[in-house]
């Protein structure tokens, strides 16, 4: 009965550190999709983080910027929190809340479930924006260029 | 004008400010309740305008709220019971707007209908956005980014515009009815000021009109009070005040004319005085013609004289010799003429002797000496009278007059009570046994002698000389001493002159009664008895 413990230890114990000797598959860059209608292909950080901060809620061509951003956990909304916002989650959280009881916002960014959701909604919604993965961009989306850079290459932002 | 009008006049201008300012009062109090109902209506619409935006601020609020819940509980459907919750707090909402179109005035009506509308599109968003939240979540995403945001932007602005409305309103009604106040103000004091200026104007009018007539007046009562009733009061004026100043004309001319029947009175009453006046003087003359001097103003003083008690008076009776003789041959008429001439210079010759005339009986004359006042030389005066009385009928003892009488002559000195009795036809008169005496002695003389009792005799012995007759039986029955007087002492008639009373009298007068001789009879100077 021991001896049959201390294998299964042993087992377990020799799969993990296979798993962790194991290669790392390498993560794709997040790329800032909008709806084909939207004028600009190119913005820079500073342009996207008003956006999405809600301090410019109009494209210049008028249409209502509808923000979308994935759900938490989600890896697209980890790394806009991070590299845009700058935020923890609670303090992102907040920070919204706030905005729309000062009603300096009538909506705040729009809750997506996957990345499929966010460029159906993209598609659909004239003036939308949102965040996927650069490896599931479908086509009918606009891909924006930050800072001139498109994800993949390098100098990249949102990565 | 009468000052009745005048009055009135001034009370219905008083009262037409009073009601101009009542009218305003009423004017403004009208305006103000508008004006008020106007600022309620405005503050009614704006509190539902801002319960309308809180309740649609509260739904945007709820609806990010329910997108940060379906961010961490992304399953499920929203249950019915919340989802009927959530329609009837969007119907009340439009409930409100509703009541909020019916309270707004037609020119803000558009601006709420076009609220209404909005509101109806963004409820029916808000609802298919409720319906599909946990359950497409595609399409409650869709639905509110592609509907309900822009219209919540709409409402929104809308509402903005609405709240700015309402309040630009209930600013207007607030400044509206604060203007309404400043010229209900003013124009209440402009009145109140105009109403005390007119008061005053009207007081110092009355109070000058009241008092220059007033002046006028009394001036005018001073002058007629003083007794110049020609004045008359002139105003000037046909009012109460003129109406008061004719009545005082009217006043003092009756007043003028009673004075005149007062003075034309006073002046008969006058005349009717001074005519009582020389009657009372006749009167009293008469009296003292009847009356001594003394016992006339007693009367007057006490209406009645007391009797007196003189002890020491002369009686002297005259009584004619052929009187009775002659009444058979003279008229009554005659009898009486004679007797009047007789007895008047019987009355001159009593005066200027100081000797009383006590009264007449028939042919009888009566007179006394030594009263009322009484005088201790009545017996000498007495005879000295005698003398000049019966020097007096002699003269008319001559053939040209046809009643020739020789007089009898009798004085008796002694106590007599003397009084006057009666209160008609008052009479002096002496009462004692020295009348009688006194009667006797002329009863018993003889015609033209002077017949004196011996009291008589006794004083004036020293002046006359007198011839004794020894005792001489009366008719009464009694003898009595007697004397006749003859004529005056011959030592008392030296030195006399012509005319004038002899010294030697006088100074033996003077001697015995300490005072000069009233008079002495001419006859006397001739019938001198050589002593």
């Amino acid at each position: 009965m021991a001896r049959r413990f201390v294998c299964s230890v042993t087992l377990v114990f020799v799969t993990f550190l296979c798993c962790l000797a194991a290669p790392k598959k390498p993560e794709s860059d997040v790329a800032v999709i909008v709806h084909p209608g939207v004028g600009e292909t190119d913005l820079a950080l500073g342009e996207i983080r008003r956006l999405l901060l809600g301090d410019r809620q109009f494209w210049p061509s008028g249409q209502r910027v509808t923000l979308m951003i994935r759900a938490p956990v989600a890896r697209e909304r980890d790394v806009v929190l991070k590299k845009i916002y700058q935020m923890s989650e609670s303090q992102f959280r907040q920070y919204w809340i706030a905005k729309v009881f000062r009603a300096e916002a009538v909506a705040g960014p729009k809750i997506v479930y996957s990345n499929a959701m966010a460029t159906q909604l993209v598609r659909a919604i004239p003036g939308s924006i949102s965040f996927v993965s650069a490896e599931n961009v479908p086509p009918g989306v606009k891909v924006l260029r930050i800072d001139g850079r498109l994800p993949g290459e390098a100098g990249y932002p949102l990565r | 004008m009468s000052i009745k009008r005048r009055l009135s006049l001034s009370f219905l201008t008083i009262l037409l400010l009073f009601g101009v300012n009542l009218g305003i009062y009423f004017w403004g109090s009208g305006k103000r309740d508008r004006t008020l109902a106007e600022v309620q209506a405005a503050v009614a619409r704006q509190d539902l305008v801002n319960s309308v935006s809180q309740d649609i601020e509260n739904k945007l609020k709820q609806i990010q709220v329910l997108m940060s819940v379906m961010s961490d509980q992304a399953q499920g459907a929203v249950p019915p019971a919340q989802l009927e919750q959530f329609k009837s707090e969007l119907e009340s909402t439009s409930e409100r707007i509703v009541q909020l179109l019916g309270l707004t005035p037609t020119e803000g009506r558009s601006e709420v209908e076009e609220l209404k509308v909005t509101f109806g599109e963004l409820s029916r968003s808000w609802v298919i956005f409720y319906q599909n939240l946990g359950v497409d979540h595609v399409e409650a995403i869709t639905e509110l980014a592609m509907h309900a945001e822009p219209l919540s932007t709409r409402i929104v602005e809308q509402l903005a515009a609405l709240k700015h409305a309402e309040k630009e309103r209930v600013s207007s009604a607030g400044k509206s009815s604060e203007e309404i106040q400043r010229v209900t103000t003013n124009l209440t004091l402009s009145i109140f000021g105009l109403s005390t200026l007119i008061a005053i104007t009207v007081a110092l009018y009355f109070s000058r009109f009241f008092n220059r007539r007033l002046v006028v007046l009394k001036e005018g009562a001073k002058i007629i009070g003083s007794m110049n009733l020609d004045h008359r009061i002139r105003l000037g004026s046909h009012d109460e005040f003129g109406e008061l100043a004719s009545a005082f004309n009217a006043m003092t001319e009756k007043l003028a004319l009673a004075r005149g029947r007062l003075t034309d009175a006073n002046r008969q009453l006058a005349l009717r005085n001074r005519e009582i006046a020389q009657e009372k003087a006749r009167s009293e003359q008469l009296l003292e013609n009847i009356l001594p001097e003394e016992i006339a103003k007693e009367i007057h003083t006490k209406g009645e004289v007391d009797p007196k008690y003189f002890e020491d008076v002369s009686i002297l009776f005259t009584d004619f010799v052929g009187f009775t003789q002659s009444t058979a041959r003279l008229s009554a008429e005659e009898l009486v003429e004679n007797l009047q001439d007789y007895f008047t210079a019987f009355d001159r010759i009593v005066d200027r002797y100081q000797l009383e005339k006590l009264k007449t009986i028939g042919d009888a004359y009566m007179c006394a000496g030594g009263l009322p006042i009484r005088n201790p030389a009545h017996p000498v005066e007495a005879v000295l009278a005698a003398f000049e009385l019966l020097e007096t009928v002699r003269e008319r003892d001559n053939p040209k007059n046809r009643a020739r009488w020789a007089v009898r002559i009798g004085i008796h000195t002694g106590p007599v009570i003397a009084g006057v009795v009666g209160i008609r036809k008052f009479a002096f008169d002496v009462w004692g046994d020295t009348v009688n005496l006194s009667s006797r002695m002329e009863s018993s003389g003889l015609p033209n002698r002077i017949n004196i009792s011996r009291a008589t005799y006794l004083r004036i012995k020293d002046f006359f000389y007198c011839e004794p007759r020894g005792k001489v039986m009366t008719k009464d029955g009694d003898a009595l001493d007697m004397y006749f007087v003859d004529g005056l002492l011959p030592g008392l008639l030296e030195g006399a002159a012509e005319a004038g009373i002899p010294p030697a009298f006088r100074k033996r007068f003077q001697v015995y009664f300490q005072r000069e001789p009233v008079a002495f009879p001419a006859i006397l100077r001739e019938s001198a008895i050589p002593g």
